[in-house]
């Protein structure tokens, strides 16, 4: 009799009909009062802007037996709009929000004491990380020649005399002077095809002689490049005493 | 004594020099490409955010460096300063500024690993010529080091491309001056070329894809290319236009849909090629043959 008179819905037969309120009241909840979608959107009284495509969390996973490209959110490029304008930031079907960038691994390239006819070869390791399908190149120059209080080391004309700084040649007689470079591969393909052949060397442009940058390395299709620089320096017997220095200038730029 | 001692200490000081310091250096920049929109007068502003990656500090430079097309490829070229195209630009190029918390910079410094947020602004006013302006904003570390022998001291910059369209947009002008493949394959993947030549006065990113039916007139292949920024008066080829089939055989017909904008106008072109695997069908051959002959020569051993 005390049983009876408990609420029908504590005796274990409405326990559904709980669950049904339940949920009714939860869709009720979602359909009438939707959180807030988070979308990225900014603005003021001059300017609104639109996240278009801001990767939440992105990336690839791979093993032997699979690859799992998985992609949270948009894709770039970031789209933002003002009264006169309209700004787009990033490449399109980037499927990460990569930056681009460059390391070197060096800020110093110690040559040492200098002896005629006796070549001295130092290197110098350059890395990029690239938008693998727009591309990308470094250029280089160099603010003039090698220097000294009195006087300069030439840059090289290599063996032939005719090496420059777009085209290379072959330097390996000991009484050919000068300073040039040439560079390896180390991952990816991206060192001018003209230093395919070893003991091939160019020089860099020289920006006080009016020469604009010439690119070291370029690509496109893969994301790190690394590549190894040899600067290569050999003076004659009636070189100066000194200390020669210049300053070698890489830049790394996107393709458009 | 301690005379003598002192004079080891100095000989020995001078004997071991110090050496010169070598950092490496890293950075990083994001976006690598900003696209603008303008209409005179305005003034637009663009977050980029530069990293010094390394860990030692950094102190970097500023320019502001006009460029052109250098190749089909996407590479491009700066402007000689004494150009006529340099001169044109640089009437708008002191207009654009990079900001640091709202302050203009010509160089920043950065901690190691430190990002920084800065600002691009381009004031663009009402009398500013109807045209594209490219320019790169290039970060270049400043190398100060005073070497003690022979050496060169290594600066690295990195660069974020700038495309500004001012005016209007109007249609597109431009030519597709070629969509062409081999004429005959043994076995894919399949390069296609796809040459387009922007003739109008702006920057344009065409939308292409391309179709590919085989002699039954079946579907069998679609691409939907990259899409690329053709400079004003350029022309560049479209990245990537490989159609990555392994086994092909037959008469293909390969269709490109060109879309200059979003709105048109749309061009149409088809071209054919045909693929035999004729590797694959020698080696057939060789088997049926040496199925034939062991079957015949087992027929003449079952008979004796």
């Amino acid at each position: 009799m005390i049983n009876d008179l408990r609420p029908a819905c504590r005796t274990g037969r409405f326990k559904i009909g709980y669950w049904a309120i339940g949920l009714f009241v939860y869709l009720f909840i979602g359909l009438f009062f939707p959180p807030p979608a988070w979308g990225q959107t900014m603005s003021n009284q001059n300017y609104i802007i639109k996240t278009q495509g801001l990767n939440t969390i992105s990336g690839v996973t791979s093993s032997t037996d699979y690859k799992l490209r998985s992609t949270v959110g948009e894709l770039s490029p970031i789209v933002s709009e003002g009264v006169n304008f309209k700004v787009r930031s990033g490449f399109e079907n980037i499927v990460s929000a990569l930056p681009f960038s460059v390391s070197l691994s060096s800020d110093l390239v110690d040559f040492g004491a200098l002896s005629p006819t006796n070549p001295i070869i130092r290197t110098v390791d350059l890395s990029v990380y690239s938008l693998s399908l727009y591309g990308y190149s470094v250029l280089a120059s160099e603010d003039h020649p090698l220097r000294s209080e009195k006087e300069s080391i030439p840059d090289t004309t290599c063996d032939n005399g005719e090496c420059n700084q777009e085209n290379s040649g072959q330097w390996t007689n000991t009484l050919t002077y000068g300073f040039g470079y040439r560079c390896d591969n180390t991952t990816g393909i991206d060192c001018d095809n003209s230093f395919s052949n070893s003991n091939f060397f160019k020089h860099f442009a020289d920006i006080s002689a009016g020469l604009s940058p010439q690119s070291v390395m370029l690509g496109i299709g893969s994301k790190n490049k690394d590549v190894r620089l040899s600067y290569k320096v050999n003076i004659s017997g009636n070189q100066a005493q000194g200390t020669y220095t210049n300053i070698v200038t890489y830049i790394a730029v996107p393709n458009f | 004594m301690k005379i003598f001692y002192l004079l080891i200490c100095l000989f020995a000081y001078l004997l071991i020099a110090p050496r010169a310091r070598a950092g490496s250096l890293s950075l990083s920049i994001n976006p690598p490409i900003i696209e603008i929109n303008a209409l005179p007068p305005s003034t637009v502003t663009s977050n980029l955010a530069i990293q010094n990656k390394s860990e030692s500090q950094v102190v970097l430079r500023i320019r502001i460096t006009p460029f052109k097309a250098k190749l089909e490829n996407g590479e491009l070229q700066y402007l000689e300063s004494s150009s006529r195209e340099y001169l044109k630009s640089s009437l708008l190029l002191k207009n654009v500024q990079m900001l640091d918390n709202g302050v203009p910079a010509e160089s920043i410094a950065l901690g190691p690993t430190q990002e920084k947020n800065l600002t691009l602004n381009v004031s663009i006013p009402q009398d500013t010529n109807i045209s594209d302006y490219y320019f790169s904003i290039i970060f270049v570390s400043d190398n100060n080091t005073s070497p003690t022998s022979n050496a060169s001291l290594n600066q690295l910059g990195i660069a974020a491309n700038v495309l500004l369209s001012v005016g209007a947009k109007e249609a597109p002008n431009a030519v597709l001056q070629e969509f062409s493949s081999g004429l005959f394959f043994e076995k894919g993947p399949v390069p296609f070329t796809v040459r387009v030549k922007n003739k109008g006065a702006h920057f344009i990113k065409p939308k292409a894809e391309i179709l590919i039916k085989n002699m039954f007139g079946q579907n069998i292949g679609k691409l939907d290319l990259l899409r690329v920024n053709i400079l004003s008066d350029s022309t560049r080829g479209i990245p990537n236009a490989l159609w990555k089939e392994d086994f092909l055989l037959g008469l293909y017909t390969a269709t490109l849909n060109l879309s200059l904008s979003d709105n048109g106008p749309v061009f149409t072109r088809s071209i054919h090629f045909f693929a035999f695997p004729f590797e694959g069908m020698i080696l057939i051959v060789i088997i049926a043959i040496a199925v034939i002959v062991i079957r015949n020569r087992l027929k003449i051993y079952m008979k004796k």
